[in-house]
């Protein structure tokens, strides 16, 4: 019997989101807030602050967005000292 | 007047406790034992008393010395170190009743018994500065709100659409029980008319914290059912879950509300003539900015788990 394929790994989510994305996000409070409202059109706010990329890109980026964030993913802020 | 460094009072704080367990019987210090594994579960080694994010548990009592002795009164070394330690003792108490209330943690007989006893131990040694009748009322008034706060939490948690700016002010009321020890040394002084302030200026600092954590902590809350003000800041709505564009287009929100209380914490202090009250806001901002930041980073850069 054949052994199962490796399951692929995952990606690496900061090169799928292009630098001009990621800097921006990180340094304008405007574009992440239109990029991160409700029914934003990510499409349309990417081309509004001059960001091109491939529909792919898009894709990903929406899917990040919509995305879930369940309890275990935040620990690493949690880390630290024991605080009073 | 010189008054003890942070460092001290920090010192003083963890040997008071260290102290203070030694005096309880076996059966209460089997619960105060298991109350300090929980701790050491979330973070490892000894509570850090002058982290940015912590509760400024041995500073409240140094700050009310520094506002006493820039408004012309005196306040000795003993009495900002008595306070400290009784300080230190009890935030253990609350801790109790916290972890009880919160997540269920203890046995709820146990618990009241033991909480109940460390309050009046803390008390105790705080009354040993020389406190006023007028101080003991005043106490007590705390003491009844924080109560109510208590149980108004857990209402206000339980509901699905979160809550707001008002609901946070009254739930913030269980962390006035931190001010006391600041205020038993503006009694003791004579400068009581400092007390209004004083206490503004604390709970400004307790919110800005309540803050950060809860925005920390803001999936985890969600998972076991827990509403905040933050998750209404970040626009999550009755069953509409925390998705990352929710955390990272909202979190600006929530720290716009960290840096107003922790602005009030910076001009209380310079009116009170505490500007280390002024600093520790600046240096809690400069952390949470930093904070903010990372957050903002790790949320782009791992991997979704699909």
């Amino acid at each position: 019997m054949d052994e199962a394929p490796d399951a692929p790994d995952a990606p690496d989510f900061l090169n799928e989101i292009p630098e001009a994305v990621f800097g921006k996000v990180i340094k304008s409070r405007t574009f992440r807030e239109a990029l991160f409202a409700e029914h934003a059109n990510v499409r349309q706010v990417l081309d509004e602050a001059g960001i091109y990329i491939s529909r792919d890109g898009v894709r990903q980026l929406e899917d990040l967005i919509a995305l879930e964030q369940n309890a275990s993913t935040l620990r690493p802020l949690d880390d630290g000292p024991q605080l009073v | 007047m010189a008054f003890p460094s942070p460092d001290r009072l920090a010192t003083i704080a963890r040997q008071a406790t260290v102290t203070f367990a030694d005096e309880l019987g076996p059966r209460s210090r089997a619960i105060w034992d298991a109350m300090l594994a929980r701790r050491a579960e979330v973070s490892a080694g000894a509570p850090d008393y002058l982290h940015s994010f912590a509760q400024p548990i041995v500073l409240v009592p140094l700050w009310a010395a520094q506002a006493v002795t820039a408004s012309g009164g005196a306040a000795d070394e003993a009495m900002v170190e008595t306070a400290a330690a009784a300080g230190a003792i009890g935030y253990y108490a609350v801790r109790l009743q916290d972890d009880l209330v919160d997540e269920e943690m203890g046995d709820p007989g146990a618990i009241a018994v033991l909480s109940s006893a460390v309050l009046a131990s803390a008390q105790s040694r705080l009354g040993s500065i020389g406190l006023s009748p007028g101080f003991w009322r005043w106490h007590s008034g705390v003491m009844l709100r924080y109560a109510e706060a208590m149980q108004f939490e857990a209402e206000v948690r339980a509901n699905p659409g979160g809550y707001d700016e008002a609901a946070f002010d009254q739930v913030m009321e269980r962390s006035r029980p931190l001010v006391v020890p600041g205020v038993a040394v503006l009694d003791a002084t004579g400068a009581w008319p400092l007390r209004s302030d004083f206490e503004q200026m604390v709970i400004a600092a307790t919110s800005a914290l309540q803050l950060i954590n809860d925005l920390g902590h803001a999936a985890k809350d969600i998972s076991v059912g827990n509403r905040t003000w933050v998750h209404t800041l970040l626009g999550v709505r009755d069953e509409s879950p925390l998705t990352r564009g929710r955390l990272i287009g909202g979190m600006d929100r929530v720290f716009d509300q960290i840096k107003c209380r922790l602005k009030d914490v910076i001009d209380l202090g310079r009116d009170l003539g505490v500007p280390e009250a002024a600093g520790w806001a600046e240096k809690t901002e400069r952390a949470a900015a930093d904070r903010f930041e990372r957050l903002l980073v790790w949320l782009l850069e791992t991997p979704p788990r699909r």
